[in-house]
């Protein structure tokens, strides 16, 4: 061991998102852009989902970068609109982000209570709230706007 | 010295940015305040970059420039989604304005390793030539671009 002064190594993670520091998260994929954080939140890993061309969104659903676009998308399989992030047994629920009014991150609960989310480019993981990925800078989440729930699908766990 | 005055080195990233503070990791300055500094961090590449333009090599400082911006816009987009944030990125502008010199190195970014580089490609040229079918499957669509170059010989 060198004489030298120790230093810190910080998760390149917890300095995007400080939210992350406080019940920390679990990578859960490795890093790919084959798909997003709706399709994640969809259960689906061959489409980058976002409602602006050329990338992929269903031809039923508006194809617009708003907040709406994204609550249609889920309603259109099944979801409805509801107050919280609090887990209800028999629901399976996401969230929709937003910053100034713009949706930025969709995040999908998994049956334990935690979340799971795609971040970007990068890799999947879990993480014990929907706040833990709150940031206002550029290119951040912002915060969660919206809570859509659907009864459970016991087939998918 | 040469008629066209001294040629001077491409920098790197880090070196174009070392004498001004970029966006620290984990602050959080807001939405405005942070565009702010990615937008001065890519006026230093622009000026690096036109300082060095050598009219003998000029392909060699718009490929050191293009490397610059698009390393600048991977390290900040990595977490995005938003591809609306993503386009509107200083860097990515900056890219969609070194025009038709940057096709060639987006088709080889999107070779090598695929990623968002659809909406500067049709914000240069005016063409999208991936199929409604191909819409949000990465590999498909950066194939589209790879093959839409291949009918014009730019690839």
């Amino acid at each position: 061991m060198g004489g030298g002064a120790p230093y810190l190594v910080i998760d390149p993670l917890y300095l995007r998102f400080p939210g992350l520091m406080a019940k920390g998260y679990r990578k859960t994929s490795e890093a790919t852009v084959q798909y997003n954080c709706v399709a994640h939140a969809l259960y689906r890993s061959d489409k980058f989902m976002w409602p602006v061309a050329p990338y992929y969104w269903p031809a039923d659903v508006p194809k617009e970068e708003t907040v709406d676009a994204l609550v249609a998308l889920f309603q259109s399989l099944g979801y409805e609109l509801c107050a919280s992030a609090d887990v209800e047994d028999t629901f399976e629920k996401v969230a929709i982000y937003a910053l100034n009014g713009k949706p930025t991150h969709a995040a999908r609960q998994l049956s334990t209570g935690a979340w799971t989310s795609k971040l970007g480019s990068s890799i999947d993981i879990e993480h014990a709230t929907p706040e833990a990925l709150n940031g206002r800078g550029f290119l951040h989440y912002g915060e969660p706007v919206r809570f859509m729930k659907r009864p459970r699908d016991p087939s998918r766990y | 010295m040469s008629r066209y005055g001294q040629i001077r080195e491409p920098r790197t990233l880090s070196d174009v940015l070392k004498d001004e503070p970029y966006v620290e990791a984990g602050e959080d300055l807001g939405r405005a305040t942070e565009l702010e500094h990615i937008t001065r961090a890519v006026e230093r590449i622009r000026q690096s970059y036109e300082k060095s333009v050598a009219l003998t090599d000029r392909r060699r400082f718009v490929e050191k420039a293009f490397e610059m911006y698009a390393q600048l816009w991977r390290d900040d987009s990595t977490y995005a989604s938003s591809i609306g944030d993503m386009i509107q990125h200083p860097a990515y502008q900056a890219i969609i304005s070194l025009g038709d010199e940057a096709v060639p190195l987006l088709l080889r970014e999107l070779e090598r390793r695929p990623d968002h580089w659809f909406a500067v490609l049709t914000a240069i040229t005016h063409e999208n030539p991936i199929r409604p079918e191909e819409e949000g499957d990465i590999g498909l669509m950066s194939r589209a671009w790879l093959r839409w170059a291949e009918a014009r010989r730019i690839w």
